[in-house]
């Protein structure tokens, strides 16, 4: 049973304040200046960017990789070259010709008498064929090595990357592939300051880190836990989704995030625990979908005048909600980063503008910061005597203690990784975002099934630098994974939905250390029959005012 | 914490419990009793109560537990499996084995024959060493926090490891709560308190991420009556702030009235930017839309008194009123506007009609003084015309008349919207006499002016109503005073407690008249 809790009115816990950029020369590309938009143009030109940025980056990695087989393949620079019985290797983009992939002109020819067929959940197929275009032409990938490459599991291709392959045109005029090849991944990202060659030794001469005064002052010593920091990583507060159960999440959440809830841990002392974990939280990202979808048919509804029904009386204005939930995270003195996601009114199109920040209070809300869909950001402080402890690094080269890192982080609201999911038969969704990694190329079919701003020169989505932690939004459930070389890791965190699954991932900056808090509510009389939930609490007897 | 307090603290539970009925949980106690947040806790847990206790455990979570989750209404549709398979057995549709291989596929085999020479050097290629195989996912220590009933406890304790886990009273209530929203329905009323966030009291985090100021509760946005936040939170600080600023302005125009010479300066005003008057009748239509900011009303205050004063200085403040112009109060307050348009909320009603007397009480302060060159200085800077809609308002002893004319203007603005306004200004045209014209050029010269939004302007004549409907019923149109708003295109003649109500419709047939 619950024991009386040591009442400790000393000073309140204070959170640490680590440096943060919302990193704007990566940013910007995202950016969508509302005054030049413009739907006119031709998508074309994002593939044409597409190859023209990535193929040096594919060719040289190629060159290096089948520079040992004999007979010295030559990169054929153009894809209608190509010699039958001649090894070689090409570069384009990958086109996959899949039967189940939606087609707009059979949209079109479609009797409009007869319902449509319901979307499907993927567009993947046995008889989905490979092909590789570039500029000249195009020609279908055949053999067993792009089969299987296809169907193995943390494989897979999609429509619009750019990949070599190795082969030979065949007497069809298809061509057998050998090998493949991508752009692999790219450089950890540096700040444009950093010099050193590793990625995370850096001197950080800056008056940063404010915070850092019971973090930093233990030099060689590991970090206990009370000195991490940690970052919170959440994705789909659904707020507004008309599900209470939901909705107390939100709040345990708050709770727990403000340092209200919770209490000592026994083991550990008289130290309040949890609330001295949650006053190392320094930072909330919410990636997507902090709004819901209104649902047709029922939010649409006049809301009755008097309260004849009998459910509670709890406001039902989404954006409000959100807007009370973000102020009460903030008094807590805790920034938060808005990135919107499928569900949230920030368009249909990537990137996703911000919400209007006007939505939760304006300008003068300090702390809140609305970014777009992909979104980069840098927070904070790592210590890399502490990555060279796990990862043999010379990082202690830089001496002092004080060098700090900052830590990048890119992440999307999850369409990206949702869409290269139909491709692929596979449901191994930590793999596809390690592929787009490896592609260089976060939504590579975006603009064929993804839906994309047409942007007339620039193809923002390519992934020059790499990241220290990749978080994608919106995911079917919490996976997390370490890629890349043990010196120079990206985290990749998948972040499930927190109205369904109560799941906060929480990121150490010094460690790249991941954990989850999960919250959980009572199921509620009436809910075990699933969608009687309406209807059995339009009946309860449950009566507010 | 005292005995006394304590037990008043178990009186107030009481009566909440008791005599309302209804939930208590430790926020509530802790704000309404002002203790620290633990305090709370143990209030609630000592408190003898039949009531039914909800708890809250949190720990280390066991690895293998898991925590029941919600159901999204949106994840319901979808295509599920069954009911293809239901589609099929009715043999209504045919459905293709996608995983069967396609033809052309298999025939493809035949190419193989080109590759054999390659065999041995395929193990030449070495393989990737990375990503063969699906990338495992890691495992990660969790945390739990776990609200549960009371009857549930014991059982909820199994997720945790054993000794991780804390656990505290959440709330009592008089009944098992069967709805969850029970427990949000506390926290709706709390936040209305003054002192909702005070990190010192109840112990709750707080930190200096953004330290000059953290939220304090007196500046957080008030609730509204559904429990939702206020946008117009400070506005009507500003208002008020505003009205001073006004005030100000009022008694820099007297002055400038006195003065005889700032004429010049009023010229250079006027004329140079094509777009000044649309720029300041919007702004001014903003202001009675909106209530603008203060600090820019400040700024126009300031440049016309330095303009009346000093007229070398003129220009270069008017520069700086212009630079001023797009500031973040614009940006914010199309910002704003739209967030108004989207959430449908009319909160400004209120503020219309406060602003709009004070620009009455203004403009007759100014009046006599301003008005004769307007109308000449107007037309050159007109650019769009679209409806010439009011009668002349000039005083009568003129027959130079001045009529008001809505015109309308677009532009884009630097979000890339194409706007649309609608703005007032005076327009001269001769009457039917000639030599009158003339009487009234010569009269005008005269004059200094002081050009204020056209907004103004019209409130100009409402002091004379009377001569105005004399002068203005041989007009083509006449009776056009019907209901146009200070510059904000409502009709309200209800906001106007005097002179104004009378305007507001002369006429039937103006109500009916196109605005």
């Amino acid at each position: 049973m619950a024991s009386p809790l040591p009442a400790e009115p000393g000073p309140a816990p204070r959170r640490p304040n680590p440096s943060y950029s919302s990193l704007p020369e990566l940013s910007k590309p995202f950016v969508i200046d509302p005054a030049n938009r413009s739907y006119r143009h031709q998508y074309s030109n994002v593939y044409f960017v597409r190859l023209v940025e990535l193929r040096p980056i594919v060719e040289k990695r190629a060159e290096e990789r089948w520079k040992a087989v004999r007979g010295k393949p030559p990169l054929l620079p153009r894809i209608l070259n190509l010699q039958r019985s001649q090894l070689c290797y090409i570069v384009g983009t990958v086109y996959l010709d899949m039967p189940l992939k939606p087609n707009v002109l059979e949209d079109m020819a479609r009797d409009h008498w007869i319902v449509p067929p319901a979307p499907r959940p993927e567009f993947f197929s046995a008889q989905d064929a490979v092909h590789l275009e570039d500029e000249s032409g195009r020609v279908r990938l055949v053999g067993d090595v792009i089969k299987r490459e296809r169907d193995r599991e943390g494989g897979g291709l999609v429509t619009g990357l750019i990949m070599a392959v190795l082969g030979m045109e065949t007497s069809s005029g298809d061509f057998e592939v050998v090998d493949l090849c991508f752009a692999g991944l790219p450089e950890l990202y540096k700040a444009p300051g950093d010099v050193n060659g590793t990625g995370h030794g850096k001197v950080k001469g800056k008056g940063k880190g404010k915070g850092k005064a019971e973090g930093m002052d233990v030099d060689e010593a590991p970090l206990s836990g009370q000195d991490k920091t940690w970052v919170a990583l959440v994705s789909g507060l659904s707020v507004g989704a008309q599900e209470a159960p939901a909705d107390l999440k939100t709040q345990l959440l708050v709770e727990w995030l403000t340092g209200e809830s919770g209490g000592p841990s026994r083991t550990r002392g008289s130290r309040l625990q949890d609330q001295l974990e949650g006053a190392r939280v320094a930072r909330l990202i919410l990636a997507g979908n902090s709004l819901t979808m209104p649902v047709r048919g029922t939010d649409d509804k006049q809301p009755k005048r008097f309260n004849t029904s009998n459910k509670t009386l709890y406001p039902s204005h989404p954006t409000k909600t959100l807007s009370l939930v973000l102020s009460d995270i903030l008094s807590s003195a805790l920034p938060i980063n808005l990135i919107p996601g499928p569900s949230d009114p920030a368009g249909a199109t990537l990137p996703q503008q911000p919400l209007p920040s006007v939505m939760f209070g304006g300008p003068k809300v300090k702390g809140l910061e609305c970014m777009t869909n992909p979104a980069w950001l840098e927070v904070g402080e790592r210590r890399s005597e502490h990555v060279s402890e796990h990862h043999l690094s010379q990082a202690l080269v830089h001496g002092k203690g004080e060098t700090l890192n900052r830590d990048s982080f890119f992440g999307t609201g999850g369409q990206t990784i949702d869409d290269v999911y139909k491709y692929l038969p596979s449901n191994a969704r930590l793999s596809m975002a390690r592929r787009t990694l490896e592609w260089r190329h976060i939504a590579p079919t975006a603009p064929d099934t993804l839906w994309m701003y047409p942007f007339p020169d620039a193809d923002p989505f390519i992934l020059r630098q790499r990241p220290d932690v990749y978080f994608i939004g919106n995911q079917p459930e919490f996976e997390t994974a370490l890629v890349g070389d043990a010196d120079a890791p990206t985290r990749i965190i998948l972040l499930p939905s927190f109205a369904k699954t109560g799941q906060v991932a929480l990121l150490c900056l010094e460690t790249l250390e991941c954990k989850t808090v999960e919250f959980e509510v009572p199921t509620w009389v009436g809910e075990a029959n699933g969608h009687g939930v309406g209807g059995m609490k339009e009946e309860g007897d449950v009566k507010m005012e | 914490m005292s005995t006394d307090q304590q037990k008043s603290a178990n009186r107030r539970i009481k009566q909440w419990l008791e005599t309302e009925r209804r939930i208590v949980t430790y926020r509530e106690v802790a704000r309404e009793v002002g203790c620290h947040i633990n305090e709370a806790k143990n209030l609630l847990l000592s408190y003898p109560s039949e009531g039914y206790r909800t708890y809250l455990l949190t720990g280390l979570l066991l690895s293998h537990s898991t925590l029941a989750q919600t159901q999204l209404p949106l994840e319901r549709n979808g295509l599920d499996e069954k009911s293809l398979a239901a589609l099929s057995s009715t043999q209504m549709v045919r459905i293709v084995d996608m995983d069967q291989v396609s033809e052309d596929e298999r025939n493809s085999e035949d190419g193989d024959m080109a590759m054999e020479g390659l065999g041995e050097e395929a193990p030449v290629l070495e393989k990737e060493e990375e990503g063969l195989e699906g990338l495992d996912a890691e495992k990660v220590t969790r945390f739990g926090v776990v609200l549960v009933g009371e009857e549930g406890l014991e059982e909820k304790k199994g997720l945790f490891e054993q000794g991780q886990v804390s656990i505290h009273v959440y709330s009592l209530s008089p009944a098992p709560v069967k709805d969850p929203a029970q427990y949000l329905v506390p926290n709706v009323a709390l936040r209305q308190l003054p002192s909702y966030h005070a990190p010192e009291k109840y112990g709750t985090i707080t930190g200096d991420a953004f330290a000059p100021n953290v939220p304090v509760p007196a500046t957080k946005p008030k609730e509204m009556k559904d429990g939702a936040m206020d946008f117009s939170g400070g506005k009507k600080a500003e208002k008020e702030k505003k009205e001073e600023g006004k005030v100000k302005e009022v008694a820099v125009k007297k002055e400038t009235k006195s003065v005889e010479q700032p004429k010049k300066a009023e010229v250079k005003k006027v004329e140079p930017p094509k777009k000044e008057p649309a720029k300041a009748t919007s702004k001014a239509k903003k202001r009675v839309i909106h209530s603008d900011d203060e600090d820019e009303d400040d700024g126009e205050g300031e440049s016309q008194s330095k303009a009346g004063n000093l007229p070398a200085e003129s220009s270069s403040s008017k520069k700086a009123a212009a630079i001023k112009e797009p500031t973040s109060s614009m940006v914010r307050e199309a910002d704003r506007a739209a967030m108004e348009a989207m959430m449908g909320m009319d909160m400004d009603m209120d503020a219309d009609l406060d602003l709009d007397m004070v620009d009455e009480a203004e403009e007759s302060a100014d009046k006599s003084g301003s008005r004769g060159t307007k109308g000449s200085k107007e037309t050159k800077s007109k650019d769009v015309e679209d409806k010439v809609k009011k009668e002349p308002q000039e005083g009568a002893g003129t027959s130079r008349k001045r009529r008001k004319v809505k015109k309308s203007k677009t532009e884009m603005d630097d979000k890339g919207y194409m706007i649309t306004r609608d703005y007032y200004t005076d327009e001269s045209y001769s009457g039917e006499s000639e030599s009158e014209a003339d009487v009234s050029k010569t009269k005008t010269a005269k004059r200094p002016s002081v050009t204020k939004t056209a907004s103004r302007q019209s409130s100009v004549s409402n002091d004379e109503p009377a001569e105005r409907r004399k002068s203005g019923s041989g007009t083509p149109f006449g009776g056009g005073a019907a209901g146009s708003g200070v510059g904000a295109g409502k009709a309200k003649p209800a906001a106007k407690p005097n002179a104004p109500a009378a305007r507001g419709q002369s006429t039937l047939a103006g109500f009916f008249k196109k605005k």
